[in-house]
């Protein structure tokens, strides 16, 4: 399904809120998106007047996940590259000097994302195929990373479910997203049924479980984001190099692994 | 009422293996475990099955190590039983089936972490207590353990309760704690155990190879300490 955006990644202000809003069609995550968010993100920084950045997309996407033909086209080293400059967006956004808020506004469909190669690109696992590597499957695991790696993540409602589907794929998740799972996620056993069984969540079950913090009807999204920001943050905000130590220490481990993208 | 002989008894329901534990208290020593791994083995050579559920009979799901035993024993056949149970618990953990865990009556120490580390737990809730008495018993958590119970059981509250004060837990209060997921009735134990199959594990399976990697993944560094990779105490 192709749907057109308007091909960047723009960044607006509202009093001391930095918007990030993603605006590539489904957003799917190659080089283009990693480098455009880390930009925003610098971008938002630049504004001393900001407390708090949020991240959407415009229209129906969110993130759709990988992108998978441009990954096809990868060879080897070009892959494992793109992989550590994901996982270091992650450590990015999990330790960003202000507060992150996802305002996830649109479930990842099910029957619509395709899959990711290069994460069975991986000497470790004999088993994993590279061969059947591309096929219809589901990608959006690499969008859901993203958002658990925000502090609040507001979830609509409408359609579709989150889900970790590499399990049923053969595919490993690498150590360090797995770091960060086990970090973001409330409970052993949601961890578990999310990584071993590849369970698949409604917005509602995703609540209960811890995966995302709250959910609204999709035309509520903003407004919902906003009334968080007012409702639970300091007015002063927070200092942001405390921020950030803060966020360094309490992850640390997760963040170690995935600057060192082992 | 006499020991039986029989440890285990295996049987299959058309893609699903349910191992019932036999003995009275289904306590631990070199011989169970032998035997669990046989009885895991059999399950595993049937290529049909794609779930595996463990329980017990009578009031005892499984009553733990046979302290009375292990209390004879030396320092270093001690510790040779307890690298065995390790296994058997690194087993289980990683093992390339979904396991169930159908908790039928007490489970006590080295028993309740064996049914802690299944996919899914239910408990019913007219029989038993779920508790680590290792405290009251005056035995040492080995650290591979005490990792395991970290991973399993959300942090704080949960890891006090059970391993420090040795609290026992009926059905109900360990559905609260997150030390079981589902309870219900006893005579409705194994239909439940094979109604969570049905809804909520994909028709086809998973491939066996492939689940126990992510479980392995997952549990990394727990499956590590448990096998003897690091250091254990």
């Amino acid at each position: 399904m192709q749907v057109k955006g308007d091909g960047d990644f723009k960044v607006t202000f509202e009093n001391d809120v930095a918007i990030i809003t993603m605006c590539k069609g489904e957003n799917k995550i190659n080089i283009e998106f990693i480098e455009q968010m880390c930009a925003a993100l610098d971008k938002v920084l630049e504004n001393p007047a900001v407390k708090t950045v949020v991240t959407t997309g415009q229209g129906r996407f969110y993130s759709n996940g990988f992108d998978l033909k441009w990954i096809a086209e990868l060879g080897l080293e070009s892959t494992l590259n793109f992989m550590r400059k994901y996982s270091q967006m992650l450590a990015k956004i999990l330790t960003f000097p202000l507060t992150t808020v996802a305002a996830v506004n649109v479930s990842w469909d099910i029957y619509e994302a395709k899959l990711v190669a290069l994460l069975a690109i991986d000497i470790k696992h004999p088993r994993s195929n590279p061969g059947r590597a591309i096929s219809e499957g589901h990608a959006y695991a690499g969008a859901a990373l993203i958002s658990l790696a925000h502090d609040h993540i507001i979830m609509q409602t409408d359609r579709g479910w989150w889900c970790m589907n590499e399990v049923h794929l053969n595919l490993k998740i690498p150590y360090d997203l797995l770091g960060l799972l086990k970090e973001k996620l409330s409970s052993g056993q949601t961890v578990h049924e999310v990584v071993v069984l590849g369970k698949r969540y409604t917005a509602k079950e995703a609540l209960r479980c811890g995966i995302v913090h709250e959910i609204c009807a999709p035309t509520d999204l903003m407004p919902t984001v906003f009334s968080w920001i007012n409702n639970n943050l300091p007015k002063a905000g927070y200092d942001r190099e405390h921020l950030q130590t803060m966020k360094e220490d309490l992850y640390k481990d997760t963040v170690v692994a995935l600057k060192a993208k082992l | 009422m006499t020991e039986t002989d029989v440890y285990f008894d295996v049987e299959f329901d058309h893609d699903i293996a349910i191992i019932t534990m036999c003995r009275r208290e289904n306590k631990i020593n070199e011989q169970f475990m032998e035997k669990f791994h046989a009885a895991l083995d059999t399950v595993l050579r049937n290529p049909a099955v794609k779930a595996l559920i463990t329980t017990g009979t009578g009031r005892f799901y499984n009553n733990g190590v046979d302290v009375d035993y292990t209390n004879t024993l030396p320092d270093q056949e001690l510790n040779n039983l307890h690298d065995k149970l390790s296994s058997v618990f690194a087993r289980i953990m990683t093992f390339p089936l979904p396991t169930v865990a159908a908790i039928n009556g007490h489970a006590y120490g080295a028993g309740g972490i064996f049914a802690l580390i299944h996919d899914h737990v239910i408990m019913q809730t007219k029989r038993g207590w779920w508790c680590l008495n290792e405290v009251h018993l005056k035995i040492q958590m080995r650290r591979d353990v005490i990792m395991l119970l970290k991973g399993k059981l959300n942090q704080g509250r949960a890891l006090q309760e059970t391993v420090v004060l040795g609290r026992r837990f009926t059905a109900e209060e360990a559905l609260s704690a997150g030390i079981v997921h589902e309870i219900c009735a006893p005579e409705d134990l194994m239909p439940r155990a094979v109604t969570w199959i049905r809804n909520n594990l994909p028709k086809s399976g998973y491939d066996r190879g492939h689940l126990q990697l992510m479980k392995q993944d997952l549990y990394k560094d727990v499956v590590n300490t448990l096998q003897g990779k690091t250091a254990k105490l």
